[in-house]
Formats: structure tokens, C-alpha cells, sequence
């Protein structure tokens, strides 16, 4: 009982420092250059201006990372709610809580605020955006304004879309499917979209700086391959964004225009194709799954080596994978489009494509695993979230792999198996790499420590929750249950209870963070300038850092994910 | 960031002039690969639409007024050449022929908006603007009689959807009439591409010449 009492307060209580207490000691090796100790008055990136101008005016990548913060956890809220409308009203067969109409709406802004709104920035705007320039040892991003500005237009985006959905919402899904979209729907389709392809202007604007930043920013010494992976992950991404995001606003200025003026461009009265709609809208909306997940990996590959004390497991396949998703990425949009009527040759190969596009991910997911091999292992709770990421995403993939077989897909396509899926993705790895990345990263950001009991105890909350919630949607989509239905055969209620509870167990392992994180920034233990014992150039800064982050600009001359040489036993040493 | 600003032109956080003219170059270029993606998914569009109705692309882009097209290409590809020809000039700090070449490039672009306008005033007299006042050639207007023209590159569209010219169409549809015609024509999906493709690149004109006053 000691045993769990310790595990779960963290070997030192749960107080002051972490379970690294014994690691305190150790000194930085000598190739690093010490940051100076802290007073805890010192100044900060958020106490060195006060007022509400200095954070809506500000171009600290710092600050703007946590405006990010504050906006997208207002979407995520507001999606959630929707999501909460439609588990209850999936309790019963017959849809008692919701109008099919309504019903319609609420799935539609449930995809569109969290994709748009939630997964595509969140990790990339809030983390990417604070740590970057630090873990590369630069002051700022390549173009700080610029940043303010990604922040403006994302919210503005997210106010037009808001405003759509109260003047009467919209019901075609994310997707908007033409001919639907364009000339059936009388819900706020344009608004919407006027209001997502704002927002895709500042996903291309964010991607643009970090893309910039990484090649011309990074600190003498630091080369491509002793950057941290999560850097990797965050330019890749960044790639995505900007080949990507383009073509999406030109797909739905294409849907406004029609829907606007009347003239057909997908409309086959005009000559006109609905399916080059859904090429265009899928060829970037299958990257973008991937800009929802790398950035995720990277935070993995961060969180795992320092949890285990060892470096990761072939550095540079994880980058060369990295990379090599991004690409693949792009080449394999058919597969949304199976039984659209698009050739079977185009399918064969879109088939085959997606097959080879999982490769690299399993390639990181074996890495992974093998860091954890004969590593110490401790299991704080960022190390829970990873760990969760791993088991949950490694689900999500395999379902994948189900659906990029012809012959599956056309039983599965269109089913709650699809739902299933990409929730296990998003939500099981997605959201759980950035709930410990969040909490990884806390104390650099805030200076304090969170509650670490309360850490597991939502970590498991949300792993018991989301398995509850998700793994009967693949019973149900196999049986046969459609998707975006209000209602459903009497069949099918005993899953969709049990999906129905799993959903509010879920919802309060999302709740805890929200109470106890900010509770911590305030009231935390102070926390060090590297509580975690971790590697990286954002831990050598005071906790929290500086406006400029470096007083002098670093200069790196080991490689990354040193731990072999903390060791105090001197092993860990992998090839 | 959030220092006074000095006579020092690096920003502080940059090391060097060197890094700051890198980034900026660096960030222009990948700006302009993000420009390509989202022109391209139209220019995409063009392709595939030519692709599948040749005939009447051919007979819509036989409209165009070559002779503005031509002008206008040179005219945009002189104010090019003083443009690269300006950036040759600042860096070898003859601030007055910079701002000669960049008024120049700026006249000519501004030359380019007044050709584009008379050509679309041209189209706009030729009923060629897409919408209710599209005709185009011996069709009447979006009557939707078959032509042979257009039957060359009719789509293959399931039985219930080909509905006969002055019939209610099958389908219910919001933005047409009682008399729903079989099929608008194709011409129209072509000038509505070439309007928005050009109407884009206006735009992009636009910021450009304003962004050359600026400075």
C-alpha cells in the first residue's frame, strides 16, 4: 500500500520536487551553460509587463502561446458540449433529447470546432509556439508579429464560426459534401466557412514561422540532428500546413462562391463535379489528420526518454520517419473516397499507399518501445500520457490499416468503425499527448508544480473513460450502426449506453486538469529550473523563463538526449 | 522585442544582418510555395474541367481578347524586370533609382488593373460574365438548348438527372426555376474559373502596388 501510496503522490509527497528528487545533485554537464539559480521574484516573461495591452499587443511567443491556450480550451468546452448533446441523446433509440435537424447540427459543430479549433492548433500554437524557440536556443520566433497575428486571425475565425452556429448553425458535417453544401443546406454555410478559412490563414501563418525559425534561428552548435524531436515533429507539421491549408481555402471559397452567386462549379447542371469537391477538400484533410497527430509524436518522443532515463531508440529513424509521414501524407486522399465512384485502379493504389504510410508511424512506435527497454521507468503522469498515447494510438492505426482494405472499407465506410477509429486517434493519442505535455511542460511555463496525485488520477480517469467511450463504437460500426445518425435500430442501445457512461467518465478526467493546472500556477509548489532532471535547452532556463529566454545565446556542443551520461551507474547505452 | 526602438536595424533577436535578410528571405519564399498550393487547387480545377468538356473550353478561351492578354503579360513582365532591377539598385545603395524602378514597377502594374478592367467590361458587353445575363455564342441565354457543341462533352450523368429542356427538373433545387434547363453551358464554367482565377490575381495585384507605395 506504501508502495501505491508512493507511486501515486510521486516519491517525494508530491510537494516540492518530483520523483527525480534523488537526481537533484547531479550537476549539468559542463557542456551546457548554466543558467543562473532563480529567486523566486525574478523577472519573468509574466510579470515583466502588466496590463491588459502588454498581452493583446505582445509578440512573446511565451504570452502568445498562452492566449492560444486560453482560446482553444474555450472551443474545446463548447465542443465538448456538443459532443455531450449527442451521447445523451444516444441513450435512447428513438432520439428523445434532439430533432434530427438538430441533431445534424450538433455533429457538424462537434467536428468542425475540434478539428479546426482545437486539434490543429492546439498542440502546434500552445507548445509549439513556447518551446520551440526555446529548445532550439533562440529569443523569439523568426517573425514575432507575424505570431500576434496567426493568434488575431485565429480568433477572429473561431468568433465568425461561433456567430454561424448561433444564427442557426449548420448541418453537413465538417465535410461539406457537395451537392449538399452548395445547394441543399439552408443552415450558415458560408458563415462557417468564411469563419474556418480564416482560421487556415493563421494555421499557414503559424506553420510559416516555425518553418523559418527552425532553419534560420537555431543556436551555434545546434545542427539538424541534435535537435529535440519534438522540434522535428513541429516542422514537419509545419510543412503540411502550408502545402495543405491552401488548398482548403480554395475548396470552400469555391463552395461560397457557388452558394453565393449561383454558379455552378460543382453543380452538374453547369458541367460541373460534386467529386472534385471531395478531391480537393481530401486532399488536404488527409494531411491534416496528420498535422493533428505529429505534433503529438514529438511530445512522445520527448516525455519517454526522460521517463526512462535512456536516449531514444534510433534518433534519426524517428526523424527520417517524421519527415517521411508528412510526405506520404499527401499521396494517399483517396481512401476517404472508396465508394465515391472514383476508379478501382485509383483506389488499388490509394489503398496500397495508405498501407505504406503506416510504416513510418509503426517505425516510431518500435523506437518507442525500444527507449523503454531496460530504461528506469518512472511513471509520473506525463509518462502516463505517453504511455496511454502508445496503447491507444497503436488501436487507432491498426483499425486504420482495416479500413484502407478495399473490400473492409466498403462494409466499414460511413459506420460508427470510422468514428471509432479516428477518435482513438485524436482523442486517445492526440489529446493525451497533449494533456502530458501540458503537464511535462507545466512547470517550465508556470514555475509551479501541479498536484501530482491528482495528475494520475485523471490520466486514468480519461484512459478508463475514453476505452469505455470508443472501443464499443467499433462493436458498433462493425454491426452495421451508421454514423451521423440521431437515431438508430433498437439493436444497438446496450453499446451506445456503455459508450454513453464512458463518455461522462471521460468528461471528468478533462475537468480535473481544467481545475487543478490553474490551480497549480497559482498555488503550486515552486518549481526548479529542471524538476524533471530533463535534457534540452528550455530546461537550462529559469522556470518561469525570461521574456528573451537566453540572456547569451547558447552554444550547444553534445548531442541531444544526453541521459546515458547522467546515469549515475553509467548505463543506458543503446547500438 | 519590447525595447525603445534604436538606430540599430537588426532586431534583437537576431545575431547578425546576415540572419535577419536570410529569415526574410527565407519566410518570402515560403509564403510564395503556400501562394502555389492555393492557385494551383484552382489552376487544378481548370485542368480537370478542361479535361473533361475540350470543346467548349476551347470555344470559351476563343472569347478572350488576345491582344489585351498579350500586352498585359509583357506589361507585367516589364514591371518584373524593373522590380529585380530596383533590388539590383538598393543593394548598391542608389536610393534614388529605387525609388524610380519601384514607381515604375508600380505604374505598370497599375496599367495591368486598367487593361483587366476594359477586358472586363468587354466580357461584361459580350454577356460573358456568369450568372443570369451568361450567353454564350448561338445558344439563348441558359435556355439550355442542346448545341452540338455541347453535346461533344455532355457528362454521363444517371437518367433521373438528364431531364429534357423545358420540364421540371426531377431534382429539387432553390436557385432555379420552373423551367430548369438540361444543361447550362460548359462555357460558363470556363469564364467562371478564368473571372475568379483573374479576380484573384487582381487582388494579389492590388496588395502588391499598395505595398510598393508603401515603401
Amino acid at each position: 500500500m506504501r508502495l501505491l501510496k508512493n507511486w501515486l503522490l510521486g516519491t517525494s509527497g508530491g510537494t516540492s520536487s518530483t520523483a527525480m528528487s534523488d537526481f537533484r545533485g547531479v550537476a549539468p554537464t559542463e557542456a551546457r551553460q548554466a543558467a543562473p539559480q532563480p529567486d523566486t521574484e525574478a523577472k519573468n516573461y509574466l510579470n515583466a509587463e502588466v496590463g491588459w495591452k502588454s498581452w493583446l499587443f505582445t509578440t512573446d511567443h511565451k504570452r502568445i502561446a498562452l492566449l492560444y491556450m486560453f482560446s482553444i480550451t474555450g472551443y474545446f468546452a463548447i465542443g465538448g458540449l456538443a459532443a455531450s448533446l449527442m451521447r445523451i441523446n444516444l441513450v435512447t433509440p428513438h432520439s428523445a433529447l434532439l430533432r434530427p435537424e438538430d441533431y445534424n447540427k450538433m455533429f457538424s459543430l462537434h467536428g468542425i470546432l475540434m478539428i479546426w479549433f482545437f486539434l490543429v492548433p492546439s498542440i502546434p500554437t500552445v507548445l509549439g509556439n513556447f518551446l520551440i524557440p526555446m529548445m532550439i536556443g533562440a529569443k523569439d520566433l523568426a517573425f514575432p508579429k507575424l505570431n500576434l497575428l496567426s493568434w488575431y486571425l485565429f480568433v477572429i475565425g473561431g468568433t465568425v464560426t461561433l456567430w454561424a452556429m448561433i444564427t442557426g448553425g449548420v448541418d453537413t458535417g465538417w465535410t461539406f459534401y457537395t451537392p449538399y453544401s452548395t445547394m441543399f443546406s439552408n443552415t450558415a454555410v458560408v458563415t462557417t466557412l468564411f469563419g474556418v478559412i480564416i482560421a487556415g490563414f493563421s494555421s499557414i501563418l503559424t506553420g510559416l514561422n516555425f518553418i523559418v525559425t527552425i532553419h534560420k534561428m537555431r543556436a551555434p552548435g545546434m545542427g539538424w540532428f541534435r535537435l529535440p524531436l519534438f522540434v522535428w515533429s513541429h516542422y514537419a507539421t509545419s510543412l503540411i500546413l502550408v502545402l495543405g491549408t491552401p488548398v482548403l481555402a480554395a475548396v470552400l471559397v469555391l463552395v461560397i462562391l457557388e452558394r453565393t452567386l449561383h454558379i455552378g462549379v460543382f453543380d452538374p447542371k453547369y458541367n460541373g463535379d460534386p467529386l472534385l469537391f471531395q478531391h480537393l477538400f481530401w486532399f488536404y484533410s488527409h494531411p491534416a489528420v496528420y498535422i493533428m497527430l505529429l505534433p503529438g509524436m514529438g511530445i512522445v518522443s520527448e516525455i519517454i526518454p526522460c521517463f526512462s532515463r535512456r536516449r531514444p531508440f534510433g534518433y534519426r529513424f524517428i526523424a527520417y520517419a517524421t519527415v517521411g509521414i508528412a510526405t506520404l501524407s499527401f499521396l494517399v486522399w483517396g481512401h476517404h473516397m472508396f465508394v465515391s465512384g472514383q476508379s478501382i485502379y485509383a483506389g488499388i493504389i490509394f489503398s496500397f499507399l495508405s498501407f505504406a504510410v503506416a510504416i513510418p508511424s509503426a517505425i516510431k512506435v518500435f523506437n518507442w518501445t525500444a527507449t523503454l527497454y531496460k530504461g528506469r521507468i518512472l511513471l509520473d503522469t506525463p509518462m502516463l500520457y505517453a504511455l496511454g498515447f502508445i496503447g491507444l494510438f497503436v488501436v487507432g492505426g491498426m483499425t486504420g490499416l482495416f479500413l484502407a482494405s478495399l473490400a473492409m472499407d466498403v462494409h466499414l465506410t460511413d459506420t460508427y468503425f470510422i468514428v471509432a477509429h479516428f477518435h482513438y486517434i485524436m482523442v486517445g493519442a492526440s489529446v493525451s499527448a497533449y494533456l502530458g505535455g501540458l503537464h511535462f511542460w507545466w512547470p517550465k511555463i508556470t514555475g509551479r508544480m501541479y498536484p501530482e496525485g491528482w495528475g494520475k488520477i485523471a490520466a486514468g480517469l480519461l484512459f478508463i473513460g475514453f476505452n469505455l467511450t470508443f472501443f464499443p463504437q467499433f462493436l458498433l460500426g462493425s454491426q452495421g450502426m451508421p454514423r451521423r445518425y440521431a437515431s438508430y435500430a433498437p439493436e444497438f442501445q446496450p453499446l451506445n449506453i456503455l459508450s454513453t457512461a464512458g463518455a461522462s467518465i471521460l468528461g471528468v478526467g478533462y475537468f480535473l486538469p481544467l481545475l487543478y493546472l490553474p490551480w497549480a500556477a497559482f498555488y503550486g509548489p515552486r518549481a526548479g529550473r529542471d524538476p524533471w532532471d530533463a535534457t534540452g535547452l528550455e530546461w537550462t532556463t529559469p522556470s518561469p523563463p525570461p521574456t528573451e529566454n537566453f540572456p547569451q545565446t547558447p552554444t550547444v556542443t553534445e548531442e541531444a538526449y544526453a541521459y546515458h551520461a547522467r546515469e549515475p551507474e553509467g548505463e543506458g547505452r543503446h547500438e | 522585442m519590447n525595447e525603445a526602438p534604436s538606430a540599430n536595424l537588426v532586431a534583437s533577436r537576431f545575431n547578425n544582418w546576415k540572419q535577419q535578410s536570410e529569415t526574410s528571405t527565407l519566410g518570402m519564399w515560403t509564403f510564395l510555395v503556400s501562394e502555389l498550393l492555393f492557385f494551383g487547387s484552382f489552376f487544378a480545377s481548370y485542368a480537370v474541367y478542361r479535361a473533361l468538356n475540350p470543346v467548349a473550353f476551347a470555344a470559351a478561351s476563343s472569347h478572350t481578347e488576345i491582344w489585351i492578354g498579350t500586352l498585359n503579360t509583357a506589361i507585367l513582365l516589364t514591371s518584373s524586370f524593373c522590380m529585380a532591377l530596383a533590388v539590383n539598385a538598393a543593394k548598391q545603395g542608389q536610393l534614388r533609382k529605387v525609388s524610380l524602378l519601384l514607381i515604375l514597377t508600380a505604374l505598370l502594374g497599375v496599367g495591368f488593373m486598367g487593361l483587366k478592367g476594359l477586358e472586363y467590361y468587354h466580357d461584361w458587353q459580350k454577356h460573358l460574365v456568369p450568372g443570369a445575363g451568361f450567353q454564350f455564342g448561338n445558344a439563348p441565354a441558359n435556355s439550355g438548348g442542346l448545341s452540338l457543341r455541347r453535346q461533344n462533352d455532355q457528362l454521363a450523368l444517371p437518367p433521373q438527372l438528364v431531364v429534357p429542356p423545358g420540364q421540371p427538373s426531377a431534382v429539387p433545387d432553390s436557385h432555379s426555376s420552373a423551367m430548369t434547363p438540361a444543361r447550362i453551358a460548359p462555357e460558363q464554367l470556363f469564364f467562371v474559373l478564368y473571372f475568379f482565377l483573374t479576380g484573384l490575381h487582381a487582388l494579389h495585384l492590388t496588395i502588391g502596388i499598395l505595398s510598393l507605395i508603401h515603401i
